[in-house]
């Protein structure tokens, strides 16, 4: 890894472990090889949004350009949003993109990711099906939103309908997140994620 | 006969294998060096077997058969071009070089008795030798030998006659304690740089180093270049950080210029020209604050020396000012090419802090 990479990312580490954020537990990261060139951030869900109470893990990788280029980072834990792929985790944000610059830094990224999660652009989207529900009914979204930090966050807020209607699917041997899958593709239409996922 | 005997005479160590005098074993000394000879006769030529030794006159030997029928002609020959081809490369008696260099050293040892060091290195290929002078600066200085005696390395600023050699080691160190004993206005106007301002280059000055970056704040310095054969004179001044502070230090600069006394201390004079009373001293650090970066260190990198190098950049927009190192902005600038166009030999593009335009030039 070159010099100048490593350098900044341990200042980079140091800031945000002191930063205020990591004592009100919104961010954290840690180490996950010696050189600094992996990462595990941690984002804790915005108040007030689906993904209130759930803390969402990242892959952060440090690329050996760093900071000429912005870091690689996507979402491990799943999460239901309309500018983060539901199922590589990929992200659609621009800093991370053609806008990064070379002042921010891991706590300006986590930051911002955060900040995705309080303000989605569904006109600018990673995961399309996602999307276009957010555009069409945006209550039946922050349902399924909510229910998915449930299920792979930790969040608090369980749904029984939704849960009963996936426990169904898998009695029909459907895999617990694909049914999840089906279900959220098709406004947890039963009938309609059937005819999905046997056709 | 007569050949025979003529060939004995010549080349004493050299036998004849048979009657004919078409067979030789043996050795032919040239130049006090011995080469072992097998010469026989092939297809009427003399045939020569080339050992390691011959093997650098091959060509030679070549040529030479051909030309040569007769064994005699063919070795007065050879032993003629090996003779002028070695002549050369014999070097002068080096025991009698050593005694000499050894005398010169000895000599010189005993007449400077106040040297703090001095070595002579066990291949007599070297003398390094230290002093004091007199406010206990110590000097180094490393003469090479090879024939006569050359300064090899010293640790002051350079001069052309430091470059000459001498037939004796004594007429050179007194030529490097008379620089010395110059450059002494020049060293102490360094030393009191070194110890009433914040320099932040050189990070360990050396006598060498005729220059200091002196840092007024986080934002602002100044590189004084000093001409250390004429400390005296007025020294050049570079001002580094935003334009807007710059610039009020180069009008200050420019108008107490020409009341320049040059009788007087130059140090004084040089915070006269600033209109300073002192230098701003070094502010005590306590690296625990600074978590990301401080002011002065490199926007991009998070450091302020990056190769040796200190930020030279600053961002003009006023609300950023933040600094970089050419070698980072150029960098960044490159990196977002899309957004970057070149004239001349700079680069236009975003501040990577504020987004504002900022030039780079090409490193």
């Amino acid at each position: 890894m070159a010099n100048i990479a490593a350098q900044r990312i341990k200042r980079e580490f140091k800031e945000v472990i002191k930063s205020e954020e990591v004592a009100k537990c919104a961010i954290r990261v840690e180490l996950v090889n010696d050189n600094y060139t992996e990462l595990k951030g941690e984002i804790a869900g915005p108040p007030d949004t689906p993904y209130e109470g759930g803390n969402f893990i990242l892959e952060i990788k440090v690329p050996e350009t760093y900071p000429f280029n912005p870091p690689k980072v996507r979402f491990m834990t799943k999460i239901w949003h309309p500018n983060i792929s539901s199922v590589t985790g990929a992200i659609c944000l621009d800093i991370l993109k053609d806008q990064w610059a070379a002042a921010m830094t891991l706590r300006t990224v986590l930051l911002s990711l955060q900040a995705l999660l309080s303000a989605a652009e569904p006109d600018d989207p990673q995961d399309a099906v996602v999307a276009k529900q957010f555009k069409e009914n945006v209550e039946m979204f922050q349902l399924t939103a909510r229910h998915w930090t449930n299920a792979y966050a930790g969040g608090p807020n369980a749904n029984k309908d939704f849960d009963d209607k996936i426990k169904k699917l898998i009695e029909m041997g459907v895999d617990e997140h694909e049914a999840r899958v089906a279900l959220s593709s098709y406004n947890w239409d039963m009938e309609r994620a059937t005819e999905q996922l046997f056709s | 006969m007569n050949e025979a005997i003529q060939l004995l005479l010549k080349f004493p160590s050299l036998l004849p294998r048979n009657g004919q005098l078409t067979e030789f074993d043996g050795y032919l000394n040239i130049n006090r060096t011995d080469y072992e000879i097998h010469l026989s006769q092939v297809n009427g030529k003399p045939f020569l077997e080339i050992n390691e030794k011959l093997s650098t006159f091959r060509q030679d030997i070549d040529h030479l058969s051909d030309i040569y029928t007769n064994p005699l002609n063919f070795l007065d020959a050879l032993s003629e071009t090996i003779s002028s081809k070695t002549s050369s490369a014999i070097k002068k008696n080096l025991a009698d070089f050593y005694r000499q260099v050894l005398t010169e050293y000895a000599e010189f040892r005993e007449f400077y008795i106040n040297l703090q060091s001095c070595v002579i290195t066990p291949d007599l290929s070297e003398v390094s030798i230290t002093t004091l002078d007199e406010c206990d600066r110590q000097h180094a200085l490393t003469v090479a030998i090879d024939g006569t005696f050359r300064i090899a390395r010293h640790d002051l600023p350079d001069r052309d006659d430091f470059a000459k050699p001498s037939a004796s080691l004594s007429v050179l160190y007194e030529t490097f304690v008379k620089a010395i004993e110059e450059l002494q206005p020049y060293l102490y106007l360094m030393d009191r740089f070194d110890s009433a301002a914040w320099v932040l280059d050189p990070e360990t000055p050396k006598p060498k180093d005729c220059y200091r970056r002196i840092a007024f704040d986080s934002s602002i310095s100044v590189v004084i270049t000093v001409d250390p054969w004429k400390p005296d004179g007025i020294p050049s001044l570079q001002f580094l950080g935003p334009e807007r502070l710059t610039n009020s230090f180069r009008s200050k600069v420019s108008s107490n210029v020409e009341n320049w006394d040059y009788k007087a201390d130059t140090f004084d004079e040089i915070l006269r020209l600033l209109e300073m009373e002192h230098f701003p001293p070094k502010p005590t650090l306590d690296r625990g604050e600074v978590v990301l970066f401080s002011t002065g260190e490199c926007c991009i990198c998070f450091s302020s020396r990056l190769n040796q190098k200190l930020p030279e950049i600053v961002c003009t927009n006023p609300s950023c000012e933040q600094v970089f190192h050419v070698e980072c902005l150029y960098q960044w600038l490159v990196s977002i090419a899309a957004k970057t166009r070149q004239t001349f030999n700079e680069l236009h593009g975003e501040c990577p802090n504020c987004e504002k335009h900022i030039s780079c030039p090409l490193p």
